[in-house]
């Protein structure tokens, strides 16, 4: 039982490590800013949330489990909050699109003449 | 095998991982072409420290670290909503990721090539380039644009109107000297239009 609880939480931080590795990658790589921010608020929040429930499995505490869980909750829905308001403004206030996209929904329809 | 030692090396793997991840992070703050850049790059930092605080947790014992995690985690949210609200006030600086000021995306397309990391010999430049008109083509470029089109429309109307006036100076000797009356009424219709002109002309150049 020990072992496999150890195991678990092996795995989860493994996976969360790897998610936020791969979030800073793209953080690095993509040609644009949102892009990047298509890869650093969803690849990153998840990895950050897998290491807190890392946590509340390693202490087998229904309270620390707990904790654990409602971090988790609050980061996963925050991080969203947070990104779609940074694109809209970062948008709004001209910032251009890569060269790379196909189409922007968002464009001003005075920007079309 | 025990459990503690699995823990312990998957600790340490996730330790290492996290810190080159951080350091790229770091290389994309300092790098970033533009303002949400930075914070997007900010937003991800306070996401690793969470990772980290987690990891020591694991490693140390002290379950309360959760709690820490938790708070950094709501200061960074508030940080970011508080970025994207400055970003939105804020408006784009030109030539900040070495468009031209113009704005429209065609253009600035165009003028980057195809990275954007051949932006930056293109930033100083840029607004120089565009010296003529680099107030109005803050809030909203394609606006700007228009208003420059307008502006030269009115230079187009007073040289217009110049050379009308040159017209109708040059026709008045002539009609004075000739003193025919069919070409004193031929020649008032295109006398009225360089009229019509004049007022509007003046309205807009002051």
């Amino acid at each position: 039982m020990d072992i496999l609880l150890a195991l678990a939480t092996a795995a989860l931080i493994l996976a969360g490590s790897v998610f936020v590795f791969a979030a800073t990658l793209g953080l690095n790589r993509f040609p644009d800013l949102y892009s990047r921010m298509h890869a650093a608020s969803k690849a990153g929040t998840v990895g950050s949330a897998l290491m807190l429930i890392a946590v509340g499995v390693h202490a087998a505490d229904l309270a620390i489990l707990a904790r654990s869980f409602a971090g988790f909750f609050f980061f996963v829905l925050t991080a969203p909050v947070s990104a779609h308001l940074l694109a809209k403004a970062a948008h709004e206030s001209g910032y251009p699109l890569s060269d790379l996209s196909v189409r922007d929904e968002l464009k001003h329809p005075a920007a079309e003449k | 095998m025990t459990a503690n030692t699995i823990t312990q090396f998957a600790v340490n793997v996730g330790l290492v991982v996290l810190s080159i991840s951080f350091l790229l992070t770091v290389w994309r703050v300092i790098k970033g072409p533009t303002l949400p850049d930075r914070v997007i790059a900010l937003d991800m930092l306070v996401g690793i420290v969470m990772g980290f605080i987690a990891l020591v947790a694991i490693r140390t014992g002290f379950t309360l670290y959760i709690d820490i995690a938790i708070s950094l985690g709501l200061v960074g949210f508030l940080a970011t909503v508080a970025f994207a609200r400055f970003i939105l006030s804020r408006k784009r600086r030109e030539g900040e990721d070495g468009s031209p000021p113009d704005g429209s995306s065609e253009q600035a397309t165009a003028a980057n090539g195809k990275t954007s990391r051949a932006i930056s010999p293109t930033a100083l430049p840029a607004p120089q380039a565009g010296a003529p008109v680099p107030k109005e083509a803050g809030p909203k470029p394609p606006l700007s644009k228009s208003e420059a089109t307008k502006k030269t429309a009115a230079k187009v109307k007073i040289a217009k109107a110049k050379a009308a006036k040159k017209v109708a100076a040059a026709a008045e000797p002539g009609k004075s000297g000739a003193a025919a009356a069919a070409s004193t009424a031929g020649s008032r219709p295109p006398r009225k239009p360089a009229v019509k002109n004049k007022p509007t002309v003046k309205k807009e150049t002051p």
